[in-house]
């Protein structure tokens, strides 16, 4: 595969490859420079992958790989685990993927503005100021438990929302 | 998956999102994916959601409390509604009315219509409008001119502008006023005073039959009935309602003016000083209530969230709108949170459902909110007849069950976890058996 073509599929990849980092890093952040990471690697060696039916797995396991030397630095223990999480849930996070897919993401937005003002709050801290749940939990004094069950039901909270936007649209569009 | 389970894997998958888990936690996070498909599905929804919505959230207006979004209307405060200012009618042009900051939680009562701040657009005279857990801005077109509503407030748009009247019902508002002159006035009133205003800054509080007035800037003209005298920066004008309740305009007690220091009020819901119960004071038993259809048409829906049925109140609990069915917030309180509280619920469910029973609690004096407390219940479909104590409750956001003894719940909010499902309730009455044997 020329280095052309490598960074044409990457490109269309990198949310969900970054999902994918991140179900085995978990914090976002670092997940990031690990992206970074296999990028500069599949552009180097864009012509060990055979063709484009090859390139899906193959970018997976740079990503698996280099999250996984990500935690051992951080963590100097076997994060076996870890890549597990990645592992079982493959076809969950393709589909998942699609749920934030750039065409949907205007659906995404209507259903954030109509979330109640005090969910609304929840996700500014966390997606707007960038906020880990501790400090959430801190500045709204509850509980981090809480917190992480209430951002966890607004996920789902969004994505039914998303669907059903979607829905509605492709029926006034047929 | 077990609603506790399930609770618990939402935990280790914010934790996760966090980077926070142990090797431990991510060995158990791992058997339960391997588990449970279902548990997969939210696991992958989670990240994908959390690493986009970064790029989609825009800062919406600050709030300053979690759920349950209190949608409030007052429901002592019905009779006020039909308030008008004829003079101002003469004048009001609706082009000219003010609009809402962008993601404002207010709710917009538009004739029979319940609309968000962002489906109110520019807003028109008779509009009512309340503040649920944030404070709402209101800002007038060409002037510089704001009223702030703070959470839990209420009041109507008795005029839009350029002739502007502001009916408050209950809560605070504070308003800056760009200079009135030509088409421009501003009043606002509330049930016992009403407030000229010329170019100033000055906010309104109207609470439990007392209105105040605080000046903090330039000067107002308060009228308590009895003529209007002025009040000037750094005094307050206190008036208490001596009028018939429920009648349309109660006339005040003469204005008593004094020059104490004003501070600028908390825009946390009902912040907004009372009378009810001096501060550190236990207080009386509340007298209960049974919250039912007739309670809803005996006010009109005002402060209800739900739909009246011939057989109660029912919502769609749609994961779009994240309805509830709330009634209307009653400062003073229903019942207390003591050991001897008794919540009943007859309700009835299209679907099996994890209901919720939140009670919204004000401190026992009254005067600010204190803390939400919660029942969870997983019930099949059909129709139930539920008894709960205080020991039922769990906090969802406040002080400790045994620490809020004596708080007055101020509302009372029902809704279901499993979305969509149909929800009636045919009654909820809370009360103290204490008071219940003292009845006659």
């Amino acid at each position: 595969m020329d280095r052309e073509r490598a960074a044409q599929l990457l490109e269309s990849r990198s949310p969900l490859l970054l999902v994918y980092i991140r179900a085995i890093v978990g914090a976002r952040q670092p997940c990031e420079d690990i992206l970074q990471e296999a990028t500069m690697i599949c552009l180097r060696k864009h012509d060990e992958v055979p063709d484009d039916a090859a390139f899906e797995g193959w970018i997976r396991r740079v990503c698996r790989f280099e999250a996984l030397k990500h935690l051992e630095r951080h963590r100097r223990e076997q994060p076996a685990a870890a890549e597990q999480l990645a592992l079982l849930c493959e076809a969950e996070i393709d589909s998942a993927i699609e749920d934030v897919a750039d065409e949907r993401l205007a659906a995404l937005r209507t259903c954030l503005g109509r979330l109640p003002a005090g969910s609304q709050e929840l996700i500014n801290l966390r997606y707007v100021e960038a906020c880990a749940g501790e400090e959430i939990a801190r500045r709204l004094s509850r509980p981090i438990n809480t917190v992480y069950v209430t951002l966890c039901r607004l996920h789902k909270l969004l994505a039914d929302c998303v669907r059903s936007q979607v829905a509605k649209e492709d029926a006034h569009g047929s | 998956m077990a609603p506790d389970q399930q609770r618990h894997l939402e935990e280790l998958v914010g934790l996760h999102l966090d980077g926070g888990l142990s090797t431990g936690q991510t060995s158990e996070l791992a058997a339960l994916l391997a588990a449970d498909a279902e548990a997969r599905t939210l696991f992958a929804r989670s990240l994908a959601l959390d690493t986009v919505l970064p790029r989609v959230a825009v800062r919406h207006q600050p709030a300053l409390k979690l759920r349950p979004a209190v949608r409030v209307w007052s429901a002592c405060a019905a009779a006020a509604l039909l308030v008008l200012g004829l003079g101002a009618w003469l004048l009001h042009d609706d082009s000219s009315g003010p609009t809402l900051q962008p993601g404002s939680g207010a709710v917009v009562l538009r004739g029979d219509q319940v609309l968000k701040a962002s489906e109110a657009g520019r807003l028109r005279s008779a509009d009512r409008l309340s503040a649920t857990t944030t404070a709402v801005v209101l800002s007038w077109p060409g002037e510089a001119t704001t009223a702030t509503l703070t959470a839990g407030s209420s009041m109507q748009l008795v005029a839009a502008g350029p002739a502007k009247e502001l009916l408050l019902e209950d809560g605070t508002v504070m308003v800056e006023a760009g200079l009135q002159d030509g088409p421009r006035h501003l009043l606002v009133r509330t049930r016992q005073l009403s407030v000229a205003v010329v170019g100033t800054r000055f906010r309104v509080s109207n609470t439990a039959g007392t209105s105040t007035v605080a000046v903090e800037h330039g000067t107002v003209m308060v009228d308590a009935g009895d003529g209007a005298q002025a009040v000037t920066a750094g005094q307050t004008a206190t008036s208490h309602a001596t009028g018939t309740p429920g009648s349309d305009m109660q006339r005040g007690s003469p204005l008593a003016v004094s020059s104490a220091a004003i501070s600028t009020p908390s825009t946390t819901p009902s912040s907004t000083p009372s009378a009810i119960t001096p501060a550190g004071q236990p207080g009386p038993l509340l007298p209960g209530a049974r919250l039912d259809a007739a309670a809803w048409q005996a006010v009109n829906g005002v402060g209800w969230t739900g739909t009246l049925r011939p057989d109660g109140i029912a919502a769609i609990i749609d994961t779009a709108t994240a309805e509830r069915i709330q009634t209307p917030q009653r400062p003073e309180g229903y019942a207390r949170l003591l050991p001897d509280l008794r919540i009943t619920a007859d309700i009835s469910l299209n679907r099996p459902a994890t209901v919720a029973v939140f009670l919204v609690c004000r401190q026992p004096d009254g005067r600010e909110w204190l803390g939400n407390y919660r029942i969870d219940v997983a019930l099949p479909a059909g129709r139930h007849q539920c008894t709960w104590t205080m020991a039922d409750l769990t906090v969802e956001k406040g002080p400790t069950v045994a620490a809020a003894q004596g708080a007055r719940i101020a509302s009372v909010v029902v809704c279901a976890w499993h979305q969509p499902v149909g929800l009636v309730v045919h009654t909820v009455a809370v009360g103290n058996a204490g008071a219940a044997a003292r009845r006659p």
